[in-house]
């Protein structure tokens, strides 16, 4: 027999033996391990129970064949549905309340990442070698939701808002395309740059914005001194200032300022609005006839300007100027410094400065820079970055383990220090912090470029509205600014309340005389309101804007029935004071007559400030207009409130104007 | 020399060592171009480690915008508006306080303001504000206050 | 006409003289090379089979069958894993066998045919395993066989109707995928089945390879002496091939993406050596002329080669010439794989196996 002959018997038995082998390993998957330790809790938790736990070992999948995804996930992840796991440790632990996104229609990985088809947790979570799109980390859950519910997702999605709010006001779509979404204005116009600012300033300026304005969005390019000085040297070409004298009071000037209230807007070392720039150095910053030219008509130097005409008379304004000049010197420059600097831009090659200005995109948050006549867009299109391949993205020399080699971390490094991972790279470093890279980091996250079947698309967000009002309002609203601070209609800012229904709300002669000199209502609003200088026609127009458009029929309706209330019946006035003070404590958040609370609008004027039929509204539904106010919802009777009213209604100030 | 295997059993054994070193080699060779020298500046973004649970969290973030104006942010009773009010605000972080009242008084209090537990008017009453899931969210986090 | 044994040379002692002790000990083994790649057809027959149940040539689907195959499917990963070992094993061995038919110079009359026959074998199995390398769908797959349909692509005249064919169109998509899978389930097995056959008759009939007076059987009878001892190898086989499977997953690289190329595109590592001898120039004489003259010379070995004495044994001094010139074909072919695997980087430049590819 040969040698093969008689091992042939051994051979069978270890073929066999392999295969039993085989059939083993292929019984036991990794996931029966985190099987058995759920089916251990599982006993666990329903000891007591009459009826045996029924616990199936296998794989567990969802399907959406929509979304053409098969999610795995549920087979290590097994008390997903199951509320009494909610202290559970990992895998085990019990899912959020997702409310409308059941697993059968949207699966998992949908919105958190990672591989769905895989049954291991190295597979399942990535990054693998075949596999680079890893579990989102929390910080960037967010990115997901725009799928399907779209943009603007401010309550929802606060994260992803945030990040898709500064990418626009910090300018990156300046360099950075998004299919179809707009550039926003974001710096000032930069023309006749030597007769508005002083060349040592700015170069200063280009060394370091945030030295001068650590609020401003101005990234800083790290110019070394002599680029700055070139790039300072181009846009300074053309005849410096006529060199008017300004000559004023500063004594008066600084009353006016003060009064004024810039600092709604400005700060003033550091203490004030964010809207505009930073004040205490200005003089350091530009000539006096640009302070004088900017005050006067800010809206003929740069139309998006967010500052309004205040209609000082000329002699106002030299006051303000000559005050400025006087305290709002830089004193920490030194002179000799100061005159080197200038020096050094007086030097400066305008062309090398116009190569670098165009190398690092100025153009694309500034308009008006002399002979760069190109869009900017010079950064990499962002309208698919969600989704890049790993591979085109260049790590250069940074060692990154495996595991940590993802699209999501690349950029939040990217976007947090620009030049990290290589030399010679150009864009601009924000010094965002961890929370702003995280928020813009997960806002580029959701540019995926992909649409999800219709029948899952459900916009959430508010539209961004296209409110403009027109005609002599609109000239107004253009002049002062309203937008910038107030929202109407769903365009404008929060910086102040809400007027879309001002006209059903106020009275006609306080809302005139508040126009021409603004106190405080809301003692919650960190900003004051300035006083313009309304001309009585403006006046007018505004309020008669108010009264025929920004109203709202079911205040309107309710003038009837307001009219059968004796709201000036003393016994109702005592009930609602009553109410007021005993039962619902309403002096706990509203003031009268410096007594009570600050959280709500003082209520002392009431009578004089607001219209019957809006107390009645209000105090009807509190949410009606301002969903997410912090007055609590009391469920009155009719009789309450025709009282409360009644009471609110009839408070007068004890303090003689 | 050789071992006194069989023809076949050598390549046998061949075919076992080919098999070795060719998934080792390409091993070898993926593994090399990650040895680069390393730059400390790499962050991986991390969650700020947080104590609070989902529900805890979310209640931290109502307890913020509805109640931090009156009770202080850490719930010591002195919030922006606490001084305007003739009776102080609950201190939440005061754990003997808070223990002679249960989950169910607290979620009272919030739903029917301070008249529900027998208290102060100044505390309204929440209950058509915030729904169930958000005044339980509430509950929790209040429990965390005097924890600390 | 007596009939040549193998072992003549050895026997009458004159030829033993000067000869390298290796030879000596080769003696004329075979290996059991065929009957080892005979296995190897049937495992891969028996897990392609398996496989085929699982797995649709559809561009969507493909590559998450794969997928299923590796995490769900019972037997999915041992299976595709054998089945891809196998694959590469039986490539290496038909080649191991050709070699030790040339060695022992068994191509010569009345065996002509048989080594025509084994040739296309080989290029069939090349055929078969290109066509099963893109069936995965993914980044390798893809990219590999752009490689291939481009190489094809610079026959003269032909090229690019023959890479149209091949592919189903100007691209690798659907029609390419749908073509491979018929080519590699339904084609291949069927002419490779006949072709094997007809080789393993044609063994027969011509001379006898068994020597009894070298190994002392009189006669065996094929049950259960022979049968015994070919499944012994069969078995052998299956199992170094079942733990391989265990022990090493069949590779797989991320779904086929058209628009991110791998650095550098490489072909599969049985056309490595092609593609390296491509980079050596023009196309039309790298990769069409050279590669055809060879194997139009491989075929045509037994036609050429008349000698008459050294048959039968390994590496007789009287074909030092013959064996010289193989073994420097062997070694040139296998140096370029080698060469193409290890010792290329992005662009093609040479790099040693150590050091680091730049990334972009």
């Amino acid at each position: 027999m040969s040698f093969f002959q008689r091992i042939f018997p051994i051979l069978a038995l270890l073929s066999f033996l392999l295969l039993i082998g085989l059939v083993w390993k292929d019984y036991d998957r990794p996931y029966l391990e985190y099987q058995r330790k759920f089916k251990a809790l599982l006993d666990q938790k329903s000891t007591g129970s009459s009826k045996p736990v029924e616990f199936g070992f296998g794989y567990r999948q969802r399907w959406s064949k929509e979304l053409g995804r098969v999610d795995r996930c549920e087979t290590c992840h097994l008390g997903l549905d199951d509320p009494r796991f909610k202290d559970a440790p990992q895998p085990f632990t019990t899912h959020p309340v997702i409310a409308e996104h059941a697993y059968e229609k949207f699966g998992c990985t949908e919105c958190h990442g990672g591989q769905g088809m895989a049954t291991t947790v190295e597979d399942a979570h990535g990054p693998t070698e075949n596999w680079n799109k890893a579990l989102y980390h929390d910080n960037f859950m967010e990115n997901s939701c725009s799928l399907c519910h779209g943009e603007y997702l401010q309550a929802q999605a606060p994260v992803l808002f945030r990040g898709q709010t500064m990418f626009f006001e910090y300018g990156c779509r300046g360099c950075h395309k998004a299919d179809g979404k707009a550039r926003t204005v974001t710096g000032p116009p930069l023309d006749e740059m030597s007769k508005r600012v002083k060349s040592d300033w700015l170069y200063r300026w280009l060394m370091g914005p945030k030295d001068y304005w650590p609020q401003t969005k101005m990234p800083d390019a790290k110019f070394t001194s002599q680029e700055a000085a070139d790039v300072s040297a181009f846009l300074l070409q053309g005849p410096g200032p006529k060199g008017q004298a300004i000559s004023g009071d500063a004594g008066p000037g600084k009353t006016t300022l003060l009064e004024s209230r810039c600092t709604t807007c400005h700060t003033i070392e550091g203490k004030g609005g964010k809207t505009g720039p930073e004040l205490s150095k200005v003089a350091s910053k530009a000539y006096p006839e640009r302070l004088f030219k900017v005050v006067k008509d800010p809206h003929a130097l740069w139309s998006d300007s967010k500052m309004p005409i205040f209609g000082f008379a000329d002699k106002d304004i030299n006051d303000i100027v000559t005050f400025m000049s006087q305290e709002y010197m830089d004193l920490d420059l030194n002179e000799n410094e100061a005159a080197r600097q200038a020096q050094l831009v007086a030097s400066g090659s305008k062309e090398r400065g116009k190569e670098l200005a165009v190398k690092q995109g100025c153009v694309g948050c500034h308009s008006k820079i002399e002979g760069v006549k190109e869009i900017g867009e010079l950064g990499p299109d962002m309208s698919t970055f969600g989704v890049v391949h790993i591979s085109l993205l260049d790590f250069g020399d940074i060692k990154v383990p495996f595991k940590e080699r993802t699209v999501p971390n690349w950029i939040y490094n990217k976007i947090k220090s620009p030049r990290l991972f290589k030399e010679g790279l150009k864009m601009p470093d924000y010094y965002f912090s961890a929370e702003e890279a995280t928020a813009i980091t997960t806002y580029t996250l959701s540019l995926k470029g992909k649409e999800v079947p219709a029948s899952y698309t459900l916009p959430l967000g508010e539209r961004p509205s296209d409110y403009a009002p027109q005609g002599a309002f609109g000239k107004i609203v253009d002049k002062y600014r309203c937008l910038v601070c107030h929202k109407i209609n769903g365009k404008g800012g929060e910086v102040a309340n809400d007027l879309s229904q001002e006209g059903s709300r106020v009275q006609e002669a306080w809302i005139k005389k508040f126009m021409k000199a603004p106190d405080t209502i809301r003692p919650m609003l960190e900003e004051r309101m300035p006083p313009f200088k309304i001309l009585d026609p403006e006046n007018d127009a505004i309020f008669a804007y108010c009264r025929t458009t920004l109203v709202t029929d079911k205040v309107e309706d309710l003038t009837g029935p307001v009219d059968k209330m004796a709201l000036g019946d003393p016994q109702i006035i005592r009930d609602g004071e009553k109410l007021y003070f005993e039962k619902y404590g309403c002096n706990a958040c509203h003031q009268i007559n410096q007594k009570g609370g600050l959280v709500g609008p003082d209520l002392t004027e009431t009578g004089k400030r607001l219209r019957p039929e809006w107390v009645v509204y209000y105090l009807h539904d509190p949410k009606a207009f301002v969903k997410r106010s912090v007055e609590p919802v009391y469920a009155l009777t009719d009789k309450e409130i025709q009282a409360l009213t009644a009471f609110v209604l009839s408070s007068r100030s004890s303090v003689t104007h | 020399m050789l071992l006194r295997l069989g023809p076949t059993l050598t390549l046998f054994a061949a075919l076992s060592l080919f098999f070795l070193t060719a998934t080792g080699s390409s091993i070898a060779v993926a593994a090399s171009s990650e040895e680069r020298a390393q730059l400390p500046l790499f962050e991986v973004p991390h969650k700020p480690e947080s104590t609070l649970t989902a529900s805890e969290q979310r209640g931290a973030n109502l307890y913020a915008y509805y109640c931090a104006v009156c009770h202080g942010k850490n719930g010591e009773g002195d919030g922006f508006n606490s001084s305007q009010l003739s009776t102080p605000p609950a201190k939440h972080d005061d754990a003997t306080f808070m223990s002679t009242f249960s989950d169910v008084d607290v979620a009272k209090a919030i739903k029917g303001g301070g008249p529900a537990l027998g208290r102060s008017t100044d505390m309204p009453p929440w209950g058509r504000v915030l729904t169930d899931r958000e005044v339980s969210d509430l509950v929790a986090f209040v429990r965390t206050l005097s924890k600390q | 006409m007596a009939l040549h044994t193998r072992n003549e040379t050895f026997e009458n002692g004159s030829a033993t003289s000067g000869i390298p002790v290796v030879s000596k000990w080769l003696e004329d083994k075979t290996f059991g090379l065929g009957l080892i790649n005979i296995s190897l057809f049937v495992i891969l027959n028996v897990t392609g089979i398996l496989l085929m149940f699982y797995y649709a040539a559809d561009t969507d689907r493909a590559y998450q069958d794969i997928k299923d195959l590796q995490f769900v499917i019972t037997f999915g990963a041992i299976f595709r894993n054998m089945h891809r070992w196998s694959a590469y094993a039986m490539i290496a061995l038909v080649f191991l066998h050709m070699s030790r038919v040339f060695y022992m110079a068994e191509y010569r009359r009345p065996r002509q045919l048989n080594w025509v026959i084994g040739w296309c074998l080989f290029l069939c199995t090349l055929i078969a395993s290109l066509t099963g390398y893109l069936l995965p769908w993914d980044q390798k797959a893809y990219w590999g066989m752009t490689i291939m349909s481009n190489v094809m692509a610079s026959a003269p005249i032909i090229g690019e109707k023959l890479k149209y064919v091949v592919l189903g169109g100007s691209e690798i998509g659907q029609n390419a995928l749908s073509r491979a899978f018929d080519l590699h389930v339904k084609v291949m097995p069927l002419i490779m089945s006949f072709l094997i056959a007809l080789h393993v008759i044609r063994n027969r009939t011509d001379d006898l390879i068994a020597n009894p007076q070298l190994h002392g059987d009189a006669e065996v009878s094929v049950w259960p002496n022979i049968i015994c001892r070919e499944l012994s190898k069969f078995f052998i086989i299956l199992i170094i091939i079942m733990v391989a499977a265990i022990l090493f997953g069949a590779p797989l690289e991320e779904e086929a993406n058209p628009s991110v190329t791998p650095i550098p595109a490489k072909a599969p590592w049985f056309f490595l050596g092609l593609q390296e001898l491509l980079s050596w120039g023009a196309p039309f004489w790298f990769a069409i002329v050279i590669p055809n003259m060879v194997l139009l010379f491989a075929f045509l070995v037994p036609y050429i080669e008349r000698g008459q004495t050294g048959g039968g044994v390994w590496l007789h001094p009287s074909r030092r010439l013959q064996n010289i010139l193989f073994t420097a074909f062997v070694t040139v072919a296998i140096g370029l794989i080698i060469l193409g695997a290890f010792f290329r980087g992005p662009a093609w430049r040479f790099y040693w196996p150590w050091e680091s590819w730049p990334l972009h």
